[in-house]
């Protein structure tokens, strides 16, 4: 039995623009499951990035509620949102979006240090073994602007767990990727989820999404469909691509 | 010019904090500087027309008339003596007059000896104004009235309606108020003679007296029309230097009082002040371009992609530039033009504050065309200015423009640090410190130049506080008490009780003016000339030595060691230099000899009005003093305790606080817009890392306190720099300004407290304003990063 991590009632999204409502996110429930790597597709403007950062706390919703575990979200102050932000939840952004002034390693250590409970040697032990880990053990003292497109997102995605969040989101981590490095921050997000990472990732790579064990379309603020996949192995790869793609054209993508 | 409007438009709508910021720097110069000009050139003007208007052409000489007696010779032999120099003068004019001391005003009792006038006289018309400074069109004084200048009420705390009495112990003349008249000669604050205007009836009965009576003195003016040619290349102190050599002028006159000498006494708070400001408000000009220089760099890079997309579009590098130059141009202008119109009632106020302590009525209206000219000129800098700064907008091409955006940062910094657990606020607000030097290179020089400029303030205003230091500055010599007494037999009791209390040192001090190379000069004379502060060479200790300011050595070009000549209007005798010394009486404009120097030059003895004391253990002067006054009554004794600022002093050290306080706000303003700038431009740069700090965790509060945090740092780094520079210029600045008011040895130690106070004052401003400022921040939300 999978157990519920996050869950959202009624939620909607509205965005006014001139003077008329946009209602991006539509009441819309939904469940995240714990160790779960959740994929959500849909066109252009379907409120997927919406549906992502109005769950994560990186913005609030219009109405409705949102529960992380036993916390509704949507009623924290901004003060106690940070929090959450700090120690339960990851974030992997599409454009990367390192701090500029820091170097890989510092802007991982950032978060970290945000996080009381643990030592600064506990800290930096962890992000070394990351760094090893996503392979950028070498490119650690450089800056931002110093290393490749890929690099960066492996250690924005480093950042993004070093406080082993109850969620890491994604929000189209390979769409300002090549496909190298997109295969890479892929394979480390499938090894992250088998290490029992609870994943939510937004994308639009019918590939990216062959890794997820679940798979969620939005259209026009709404889920619906919604398919569950048998446990990831590189010897099916084939077999998902084609389930993916049968699914998708029933849908319209 | 229509694509040029609506890029200005589209500008201004993007850069409304900018154009804001622009305006408000030119309203503050502009208002700064109009007030100021205003203010100086309206008293110069008014100076001039009030002495046109009075008849006062170049020296008004005050005549003793018992010299005449003395030596059986009138006054109309000296006038025609005079008349007779006709390359020198064409006309002598002669008004009666009577000196009486004044005894009462409101309290006040300094003895002061004042010139009264008929109001009706042929030769001097004086201007009268009522209690709201209305000039009095046809005014009449009746018997009993008096009107006097409007400087009465900064030296007595006269109004229009008091009564003021003149005369002596024996005999006291009552005199109500009836105007206040406007004196270009003798009015302002800082003259202690004055001259009165009476009726013709109170004239008579007070000639009458003088007959009975040594209260009353009879007097006469000699008003001395000079030779146009004559002063084509001459000043009026060589008239009255070859007035007093070729004739018997200085025999007979007690002082004389030169346009050029009055027009600095009127002047010279407005001279220092003037000097003061006037820097401040360079320096201000100064940081405006630093500021205006950040802006056009700060909007060219953020609008790197705006201008690389309108180049795409086919828009010339010259309408960019002139579109850039016009939306400033708009917002200086604009800021100019407030600023001018607020500067009304500044001027008006300050010119409240002036009109007594210059004593001239000067006029409420603001001095355009001076201002125009210095705005014209501001604003042709401001053009070049830009011009030069946005040569880099042809080395822009459309595609790089668009593509490239903002620059990466690269950067590597021997000053990098590593980023703390801690210290994790600390040391990421360091980092993005270290990571954009140059972004806080411009806010470093301003804080340095304002905080120097405060600091160099709070010197002067520290010295003040200081009776030491002022005493050095602007006395002749150290004292901590003066007594004068009624009879020997209290003389005797009260220096018993002094000596009980403390081991004194008496001496004595006179003053009188005398002649000292040909011009009237005020002297000092002591039995203890080794008492004098002197700071060069040593003091006039022997009868053939006089001691004088540098003010008098720049003045008659001599040096310690030369010979002068010294008279009290018979036969010149030689003097030996013998050092410097420094008191601010006639503004530097004085020379010291001992008792025997002046029994040397004038054949008598000199007299003492009291005596001065020097008390050794001087924490107790207080006590005595006020022994002595509950003691014994006025009329036993006259005993005051040294103050190391007179009236004058008083007037200067206020307006020094008020100054002061000003440019603390001034300073302030402008630090604030440059806050609004920097933060302006940090939001812009930085927002991407402010949604970043704050998905990961960071509050808008704990990015605020680094944002602000970050500014205080660059504050207290551009106030150490400017605690320096002070350090560096402020003896030589505040010198300068002394200089003006007759002090040549000046040398102060910088203090804490007045390098600390805009140290602090300057971090707390940046912080608390960064603070506020940077409330934005809350405002940024983490979905700034999120791409749909």
């Amino acid at each position: 039995m999978k157990q519920a991590i996050l869950t959202t009632k009624k939620l909607c999204k509205s965005f006014a623009n001139q003077g008329q409502q946009n209602h991006v996110l539509d009441n819309l429930d939904f469940t995240l499951y714990e160790g779960d790597f959740t994929v959500i597709m849909g066109s252009s403007g379907s409120g997927k990035s919406t549906l992502l950062y109005s769950i994560s706390g990186m913005d609030l919703p219009t109405s409705g509620q949102v529960f992380y575990k036993d916390t509704e979200l949507t009623t924290l102050k901004e003060k106690a949102l940070a929090k959450y932000r700090a120690t339960e939840f990851g974030f992997v952004f599409q454009q990367i979006h390192l701090v500029s002034n820091l170097t890989l390693m510092e802007n991982v250590l950032v978060p970290g240090y945000l996080n009381k409970d643990r030592s600064t040697a506990e800290i930096k032990a962890e992000a070394e073994e990351l760094f090893s880990k996503v392979n950028l053990s070498d490119a650690k003292d450089r800056l931002p602007s110093q290393v490749s497109g890929g690099e960066a997102q492996r250690a924005a995605i480093a950042r993004a767990v070093i406080n082993h969040p109850g969620i890491l989101f994604a929000d189209e981590p390979t769409g300002a990727l090549n496909r190298k490095n997109s295969k890479d921050v892929m394979a480390l997000l499938r090894e992250l989820s088998g290490q029992g990472q609870t994943i939510l990732m937004v994308t639009h790579d019918v590939r990216a999404a062959l890794m997820a064990d679940r798979l969620l379309y939005l259209e026009d603020g709404k889920i619906c469909g919604e398919m569950e996949m048998p446990p990831y192995e590189e010897a099916n790869v084939k077999d998902r691509e084609v389930q993916v793609n049968t699914w998708l054209q029933s849908l319209h993508w | 010019m229509r694509e040029i409007l609506t890029i200005i438009k589209g500008n201004i709508r993007k850069n409304k904090g900018a154009s804001i910021s622009i305006f408000v720097l030119m309203l503050l110069v502009a208002l700064s500087l109009m007030t100021v000009l205003t203010i100086y050139v309206n008293t110069q003007g008014r100076y001039d027309e009030a002495s046109v208007e009075t008849g006062f052409e170049s020296d008004l000489a005050l005549l003793n008339m018992y010299a005449f007696d003395e030596n059986q010779t009138d006054v109309e032999t000296l006038i025609a003596e005079m008349e007779a120099c006709d390359d020198l003068v064409t006309d002598v004019q002669d008004i009666p007059a009577i000196y009486m001391n004044l005894t009462d005003a409101n309290g006040h009792s300094d003895n002061n000896t004042h010139t009264f006038i008929d109001y009706k006289s042929e030769y001097l018309h004086y201007n009268m104004y009522d209690a709201d400074g209305k000039l009095i069109e046809d005014p009449v004084l009746l018997p009993g009235e008096i009107s006097v200048p409007i400087s009465f009420q900064v030296n007595y705390g006269c109004q229009i309606g008091d009564t003021i009495y003149y005369g002596g112990d024996e005999e006291s003349h009552a005199f109500r108020i009836a105007s206040f008249m406007e004196d270009p000669v003798m009015g302002c604050f800082v003259i202690g003679i004055k001259s009165v205007l009476i009726c013709e009836e109170d004239m008579e009965m007070l000639n009458e007296r003088a007959e009975q009576t040594n209260m009353v003195e009879k007097g006469m003016l000699l008003n001395i029309i000079p030779n146009d040619t004559y002063m084509n290349d001459k000043q009026d102190a060589d008239l009255e230097r070859d007035l007093n050599n070729r004739t018997n002028l200085s025999a007979y006159a007690w002082v004389s009082i030169t346009k050029d000498a009055s027009r600095r006494y009127t002047m010279i708070y407005i001279d220092v002040f003037f000097a003061i400001i006037l820097s401040f408000i360079i320096l201000l000009l100064i940081v405006a371009f630093i500021l205006l220089n950040h802006n056009i760099n700060s909007n060219i890079e953020l609008d790197y992609m705006n201008l690389g997309i309108l180049k795409a579009v086919g828009v010339s590098n010259r309408t960019l530039r002139l579109s850039i130059i016009w939306q400033y141009l708009f917002a200086g202008i604009a800021g100019m033009i407030c600023g001018s119109f607020l500067a009304i009632p500044f001027v008006n106020f300050v010119h409240e504050q002036i009109i007594p302590i210059a004593g001239l009525y000067i006029r409420n209206r603001l001095s355009i065309l001076p201002g125009i000219c210095f705005y014209i000129i501001m604003l042709g800098i401001m053009v070049l200015f830009i011009v030069l700064k946005l040569r880099k907008l042809a080395e822009i091409t459309p595609v790089r423009a668009i593509n490239q955006g903002k620059k990466d940062v690269h950067f590597s910094s021997v000053l990098m640090l590593p980023i703390s657990k801690k210290l994790l606020d600390l040391s990421v607000t360091y980092r993005q410190l270290i990571s954009n030097k140059k972004q806080y290179i411009g806010t470093t020089i301003i804080t340095a130049l304002m905080v120097m400029f405060l600091i160099i303030m709070n010197q002067v205003c520290s010295l003040f506080d200081n009776t030491e230091i002022v005493s050095k500055l602007f006395s002749m010599a150290e004292y901590d008490m003066y007594c004068g007494y009624a009879s020997e037999e209290i003389k005797q009791e009260a220096e018993d009780y002094i000596r009980s209390q403390s081991d004194i040192e008496i001496f004595h001090m006179g003053n009188e003016y005398i002649i000292f190379e040909d011009a009237q000069i005020y002297c000092y004379r002591t039995d203890r000339p080794e008492f004098i502060n002197v700071y060069e060479g040593r003091s006039c200790l022997y009868e053939n030595e006089v001691a004088i300011t540098e003010y008098i050595a720049e003045e008659f070009h001599i040096k310690i060691g030369d010979t002068v000549l010294l008279s009290t209007g018979d036969e010149a005798i030689e003097y030996i230099v013998t050092g410097y010394y420094q008191s601010g009486n006639d503004m530097g404009r004085n020379i010291a000899i001992s008792s025997e120097g002046y029994l040397r030059l004038t054949g008598k003895e000199p007299t003492w009005r009291g005596n001065y004391y020097r008390i050794e253990n001087s924490e107790k002067t207080a006590a005595i003093v006020n022994y002595l006054q509950t003691t014994y009554d006025e009329t036993q004794m006259d005993v005051e305790q040294f103050t190391a600022l007179d009236e004058m002093g008083e007037v200067f050290q206020y307006a020094t606080y008020g100054v002061t306080l000003l440019m603390y706000v001034l300073a302030a303003a402008f630090v604030i817009v440059n806050i609004v700038m920097m933060c302006l431009k940090i939001f812009a740069v930085e927002q991407k890392d402010y949604g970043i700090y704050k998905a990961q965790g960071f509050t808008s509060k704990r990015l605020r306190n680094q944002l602000a945090t970050r500014l205080a740092f660059v504050a207290l780094f551009g106030s150490l720099l400017g605690g320096i520079l002070s350090v560096l210029f402020a003896n030589s600045m505040i010198g300068s300004v002394f200089r003006m008011v007759g002090v040549r040895n000046f040398q102060m130690d910088i203090r804490f407290g007045s390098v600390i106070i805009p140290l602090i004052f300057m971090a707390i401003l940046y912080y608390l304003f960064a603070y506020a400022l940077s409330g934005r921040i809350k405002r940024v939300q983490p979905r700034i990063l999120i791409v749909e």
